[in-house]
C-alpha cells in the first residue's frame, strides 16, 4: 500500500513520504512477539553453600590421625566436625508436627528454639510453643545479640519436619543478628538414617 | 492521534504511534530474559529471605533442582523416576560427567566449577531438602545455591 505524500499547512505532524507499511507490520510483529515472550526476571536471589568431599571432612576432624576417613560425611558426629564450629552458637529448632498443631501453629511451624553457645554447655530454652512465631524471633534476636562469643560462626540445626519458609526467616534471624558464616547441620532423623546405614 | 481532512480524505499521522511501537520494542528487547525451561518452574513457591545475596555467575555450569512442596523433584527432572536419594545421585553423577565431557571437547581444562541450584518450596521440609543435598554431595558436587525470593529489609 502505498501512501499519498502532500503537503497540509493545517497538520502539525511530519509527513512521511516513505511506504511505512511493511515496517508497521513488522513492529507490531516483533512487538507482539516481546510481549508473548516477555518474563520479567523474578528477584531470585541465592544462598551458597559447599558440600565439603568426604576426604576435606576426614581432614579437618580433630582425631583425623586414629579415626578411618568416614564414608558419609553426613554422619559423622558433631564433635569430629570442622574445630572451627565447635565453638560456634546452634540454634535447635523443634517444629510442629501432627497432634501438635494449633491455631496460630501449624504442621512444620517452629514449636521450640533453644540456644547453644557451644558443644560442652546444655542449650537454653529461648521460646515456646505459646509463643507467636515474631515474638519467637524477637527473643531469638535479643538472645544471640547478647552472646559474648565472637560473632562469626552459627549452627542452625531444625528438625527434619520444619517447613523450608521457617528456615530460611531463621537464616535470616540469625544473619541480621551479626553472624556471618550460618551453616546447617543436617536434621537429627537423616542423621540417624545415615547413622544405621 | 492527530488526522488531516481535505479534499483527498483522510489522512493519519502515523508518527506518534510508530515512535511508540518502537520504544516498546526497544523495552523489551532491553529486558527480554531467555531462560532455560528449569531455570523457573512457576508451580515452587520459593521462601523469602532479605539477606540473599545476588546470583553468582562464576560457576562453569549449573544444574537445576526444583522440588516442590511434597518433596519431589519436578521440572525437567520429573521424567526421571528418581523417587530415591540413590537414583537421584545415580543421576547426578551422569550429569556431572557429561558436563565434564562437554566442556572437555571445547577445549576446557581443569576441574569445572559445577553449581547445583536447589529451588525447593517454601512447603517442603528441611529433611527433604538436606536429602537431595546429600545425594549431591554423594554425586561428587561441591557447590551448591538455595534460591530464595529477595525481599527488601523494610518489607513484610
Amino acid at each position: 500500500m502505498s501512501r499519498h505524500s502532500h503537503k497540509n499547512p493545517g497538520s502539525p505532524g511530519v509527513q512521511l513520504g516513505l511506504i511505512i507499511t511493511p515496517m508497521l507490520d513488522m513492529s507490531f510483529q516483533i512487538l507482539a512477539f516481546f510481549i508473548m515472550t516477555y518474563n520479567p526476571s523474578a528477584l531470585e536471589g541465592h544462598i551458597p553453600g559447599s558440600l565439603v568431599p568426604p576426604a576435606d571432612v576426614a581432614k579437618k576432624s580433630k582425631d583425623n590421625n586414629n579415626s578411618p576417613a568416614p564414608v558419609d560425611p553426613l554422619s559423622i558426629p558433631e564433635d569430629q566436625l570442622n574445630p572451627e564450629l565447635d565453638s560456634a552458637v546452634t540454634v535447635k529448632v523443634r517444629a510442629v508436627v501432627k497432634g501438635q498443631e494449633s491455631e496460630g501453629h501449624p504442621v512444620g511451624s517452629v514449636r521450640q528454639m533453644l540456644v547453644q553457645t557451644s558443644l560442652d554447655t546444655s542449650a537454653e530454652i529461648v521460646s515456646e510453643a505459646h509463643h507467636d512465631f515474631k515474638d519467637a524471633l524477637k527473643l531469638l534476636d535479643e538472645r544471640l545479640k547478647k552472646m559474648t562469643t565472637s560473632k562469626t560462626n552459627l549452627k542452625i540445626a531444625p528438625d527434619g519436619d520444619l517447613r523450608q519458609e521457617y528456615v530460611m526467616v531463621l537464616y535470616d534471624a540469625c544473619k541480621n543478628a551479626g553472624y556471618s558464616k550460618v551453616h546447617f547441620v543436617p536434621p537429627p532423623v537423616l542423621n540417624t538414617k545415615l547413622n544405621k546405614k | 492521534m492527530s488526522a488531516s481532512v481535505d479534499s483527498e480524505g483522510l489522512d493519519v499521522n502515523l508518527t506518534p504511534l510508530l515512535d511508540l511501537v518502537l520504544q516498546l520494542i526497544m523495552f523489551f528487547m532491553i529486558t527480554i530474559n531467555f531462560v532455560r525451561v528449569d531455570q523457573f518452574d512457576n508451580s515452587i513457591n520459593l521462601p523469602l529471605a532479605s539477606t540473599a545475596v545476588a546470583l553468582d555467575k562464576s560457576a562453569d555450569d549449573w544444574i537445576f533442582l526444583n522440588l516442590d512442596g511434597q518433596g519431589r523433584l519436578v521440572g525437567t527432572l520429573s521424567t526421571f523416576v528418581l523417587d530415591t536419594p540413590q537414583k537421584l545421585k545415580v543421576h547426578l553423577m551422569r550429569e556431572k560427567e557429561s558436563l565434564e565431557r562437554a566442556a572437555r571437547a571445547q577445549g576446557k581444562t581443569g576441574e569445572q566449577k559445577i553449581v547445583i541450584i536447589l529451588r525447593a518450596d517454601k512447603q517442603c521440609k528441611y529433611a527433604e531438602v538436606f536429602t537431595v543435598l546429600h545425594s549431591c554431595q554423594l554425586a561428587g558436587f561441591k557447590h551448591w545455591q538455595l534460591r530464595v525470593m529477595t525481599k527488601s529489609k523494610g518489607a513484610g
